[in-house]
């Protein structure tokens, strides 16, 4: 009997022990979750608290939509998504709204931290890797409307790939080439550049002319050009190109030089 | 005997205990840091980019192209646009339609102008657009939907009669933004293009009426 109760407090004090642990680790849980829970919100956004005396809430992400609401200094809002330079958020009491990218410069993250806005400037601009843009512009005297993409290896050189399309009275063509870029300056706002291409041309007689089919000829061009970062990922482009069409025919002379302009924008990463 | 036996018990009792404080320690200091390190490390590696933008849009869009000369058909098409500013967007749009007999080949009847794949008319403009009027519209007393009026114009071509024909697209369009990812417009677009079918080249307004079905990523 007494041996028994002898094998009952120890058991009785492991249990104990046992349920402590799992009660212990229970409320650990339970505090990871709420901090968790405090500091992030997944589902519904980012939680932060706002540090300008006042933030105005839009009914849309414009400056024409009218100010429906206003958010005291430090209340705690969650950011839902973003549209151009505006940020829809949300308010504890379920108030959401569009706020300016202006505004929300100056909210504070949950551990005090300011919310860092990725802001694009000159430095990003020099230091993009993927460039994809359009030009319009003139080849010879027909209009062309180019697409191009390109990486840059380093600030100075580039490779771009060009698809143009010219559309021309008696005939349309259709090229693409391979073009190296020289940025010499690439610090300069209006930076310029240099190109050396090599590439395909297509030229596709009008119908109503009688005229043999298509001719696909190699070509060569050279170039210079001016480029500048506009603002977020945009830049623009201008540049002037001189095309060298080698004749199928090797035997005859005929290589015909082709001169173009063009102007265009571009989005980097 | 017995004793010592529960001497043994309680003192394996206690070594228990102490292991699964200490286990129970252990690991609340585990909580403890990851309470404190784990999301601090989520505050300071968060930044815009992990908010959800909504800059790009695609778009279906369907509707009338009324070609100059011939008869005015169904055209569908595809958009792809992106939001630089709350003003400015830029926009690909590609569509196509089938066009009709002129009305000198209905009235005599005769040999028709164009072959079928030539009556085939394909385009693609690259523009540059512009929010114009942001406004509301009120649905009921309680539905307010944002709306917006926006100018576009923009280059491109048009595979029409056989021939490739420069294109310019000028459009004007009143978009309905139901939800932050999902809006419809409604756009009157002009392709303006030279033809010269008909024997002398003169250049041709070809008006497109279309309603497009817009979601936003």
């Amino acid at each position: 009997m007494q041996g028994s109760r002898g094998y009952i407090l120890p058991a009785f004090f492991l249990l104990l022990f046992a349920l402590c642990q799992s009660a212990l680790a229970q409320t650990a849980e339970d505090d990871e979750s709420l901090a968790i829970e405090t500091s992030e919100q997944d589902d519904s956004g980012y939680l932060v608290t706002i540090a300008d005396p006042f933030i105005e809430l839009h009914t849309g992400p414009s400056d024409g939509y009218p100010i429906f609401h206003v958010v005291d200094r430090g209340a705690r809002v969650s950011i839902i998504r973003s549209k151009t330079d505006w940020f829809r958020i949300e308010t504890d009491d379920g108030v959401s709204g569009w706020a300016s990218r202006e505004q929300m410069r100056q909210t504070l993250l949950p551990s005090g931290e300011a919310f860092k806005l990725v802001d694009l400037d000159e430095t990003d601009f020099e230091q993009r890797n993927w460039v994809f843009g359009m030009t319009g512009g003139e080849f010879g005297s027909a209009p062309v409307f180019t697409l191009f993409g390109g990486y840059s290896f380093t600030e100075n050189l580039a490779a771009e790939i060009h698809l143009g399309q010219s559309i021309g009275t008696s005939s349309s063509s259709r090229m693409i080439t391979g073009n190296l870029l020289l940025q010499p300056m690439p610090d300069l706002t209006w930076s310029p550049y240099l190109t050396l291409g090599l590439g395909k041309i297509e030229v596709k007689p009008s119908s109503i002319l009688i005229a043999p089919d298509d001719e696909i000829n190699t070509l060569v061009l050279a170039g210079i050009g001016v480029q500048r970062f506009i603002s977020r990922r945009f830049m623009f482009r201008f540049e002037l190109n001189q095309y060298v069409i080698f004749s199928a025919d090797s035997t005859r002379n005929d290589n015909e030089v082709v001169n173009e302009w063009k102007f265009g924008f571009a989005v980097f990463y | 005997m017995e004793i010592r036996f529960r001497g043994f018990l309680l003192a394996l009792a206690l070594a228990c205990s102490t292991l699964a404080v200490t286990e129970v320690a252990a690991q609340s200091d585990e909580d403890a840091d990851g309470n404190l390190i784990e999301p601090q490390i989520e505050r300071v590696d968060f930044d815009e980019s992990l908010i959800d933008s909504y800059d790009i849009e695609l778009a279906i869009y369907a509707g009338l192209l009324a070609m100059e000369n011939f008869d005015t058909n169904p055209v569908v098409g595809l958009k792809l646009g992106y939001h630089v500013s709350e003003d400015f967007f830029v926009q690909a749009s590609f569509g196509r339609s089938d066009v009709g007999e002129t009305s000198f080949e209905k009235l005599t009847g005769g040999a028709p102008l164009l072959s079928d794949s030539e009556r085939e008319v394909e385009y693609y403009l690259v523009s540059l657009g512009f929010n114009l009027f942001p406004g509301e519209a009120f649905l009921t007393d309680s539905t307010t939907f944002n709306t917006v009026f926006y100018v576009s114009g923009g280059i491109g071509n048009t595979r029409f009669a056989g021939d490739d024909r420069y294109t310019i697209g000028l459009a004007a369009g009143h978009r309905t933004i139901f939800a932050d990812g999902f809006s419809l417009d409604i756009e009157m677009r002009d392709l303006i293009f030279d033809m010269d079918i008909f024997g002398r080249e003169e250049t041709t307004h070809n008006l497109e009426f279309t309603v497009s079905l817009n979601v936003f990523l």
